[in-house]
């Protein structure tokens, strides 16, 4: 089974807008490599609505070796904000995706000017 | 009694992306309706009110692996085409006119009654395989009607959350559908609210 991780640069999961989000991503294949491997920053909502994903930003690694390890750097975009209302969530994460295959990495990030998400009271 | 806290919509049980999970359990058995499929030529519909499943049962239909008992021996539904009716988007009515003439495979239309007097028409006069939900009969073969009960809206509720089931109770399962007459959607999005509101007890805000 291929083995997919990911990881920020010093831990940190909460980012303003304007914030580099840097990190490592490795893999592990047996056999065949796959055509690509790619890091996402995304975000998606939940709740009682219709689910929505929407990639803001994506780096493909094409033709990657079977086991190796490389960095990323995204710019973390001006919105949408981290959010936890009654009816809706908006999450920010990163997400390792390889060409057919069903393993995924994610890490969940906040995207605020706070450094956490806003709640209306 | 100390009152639950309020759960994120993330963790909230009956948030729709658990809802867009359940599977449809059917009252009269898989092999009743892919017997009635057969017998129709794969010509069909699914009929049932609001919130009765008639969405999940054609989703489940539409995939060649569920329905490959019903097909006659040696033969496969090569391609299949879903299209969700959504009646304010203009630039549907070309897509679906062009679809029902030239799609070869399996056409599954979630909304027939949704559709113009001219695409209906079209619908029943396509001579290929055509899979149908509506609210009422239509003149195609009727090869499920959705029903509900209180006990598969207890079942749904146990899917999603064991604890919740255990706290609503039997009497309240059953004021819960009958106050939604027989909506499971809307019965299931009613808890959705009471769980954000703290009034429901689930795994996540127990814990």
């Amino acid at each position: 089974m291929p083995t997919l991780t990911a990881e920020l640069s010093g831990g940190q999961t909460a980012f303003r807008p304007g914030d580099p989000i840097d990190g490592l991503v490795g893999w592990e294949f047996e056999g065949d490599p796959p055509k690509w491997v790619e890091v996402r920053l995304f975000w998606a909502t939940a709740g009682k609505g219709t689910p929505d994903v929407f990639i803001a930003d994506a780096v493909e690694f094409e033709a990657p070796a079977a086991v190796d390890a490389q960095a990323f750097r995204f710019v973390a975009p001006a919105g949408p904000f981290s959010y936890e209302g009654r009816l809706i969530e908006i999450g920010w994460g990163i997400e390792v995706v390889a060409h057919k295959t069903k393993e995924t990495a994610q890490i969940d990030l906040t995207l605020s000017s706070m450094g956490e998400a806003v709640r209306l009271p | 009694m100390t009152r639950p806290a309020a759960t994120k919509p993330s963790e909230n049980p009956f948030r729709s992306a658990c809802l867009d999970e359940l599977p449809y359990l059917p009252t009269e058995g898989w092999r009743v309706i892919e017997r009635r499929l057969r017998d129709a030529r794969f010509r069909g519909a699914v009929v049932g009110p609001h919130g009765h499943g008639k969405t999940t049962l054609i989703e489940h239909l539409a995939d060649q692996v569920s329905l490959a008992p019903a097909m006659p021996e040696g033969s496969t539904v090569e391609v299949v085409c879903y299209i969700r009716v959504d009646p304010s988007d203009r630039s549907q009515r070309h897509q679906i006119r062009r679809v029902i003439r030239h799609q070869p495979g399996l056409l599954v239309i979630d909304g027939y009654d949704l559709l113009g007097w001219w695409d209906r028409l079209r619908v029943r006069m396509r001579r290929r395989p055509v899979l149908v939900t509506s609210h009422r009969e239509t003149p195609l073969a009727t090869v499920a009607r959705c029903r509900t009960s209180p006990e598969l809206l207890a079942d749904l509720i146990e899917r999603l959350s064991p604890p919740a089931r255990a706290a609503l109770g039997r009497a309240e399962i059953t004021r819960l559908y009958e106050g939604h007459r027989g909506n499971l959607r809307d019965a299931l999005r009613e808890l959705y609210d009471r769980v954000a509101d703290g009034d429901l007890v689930t795994a996540a805000s127990s814990a």
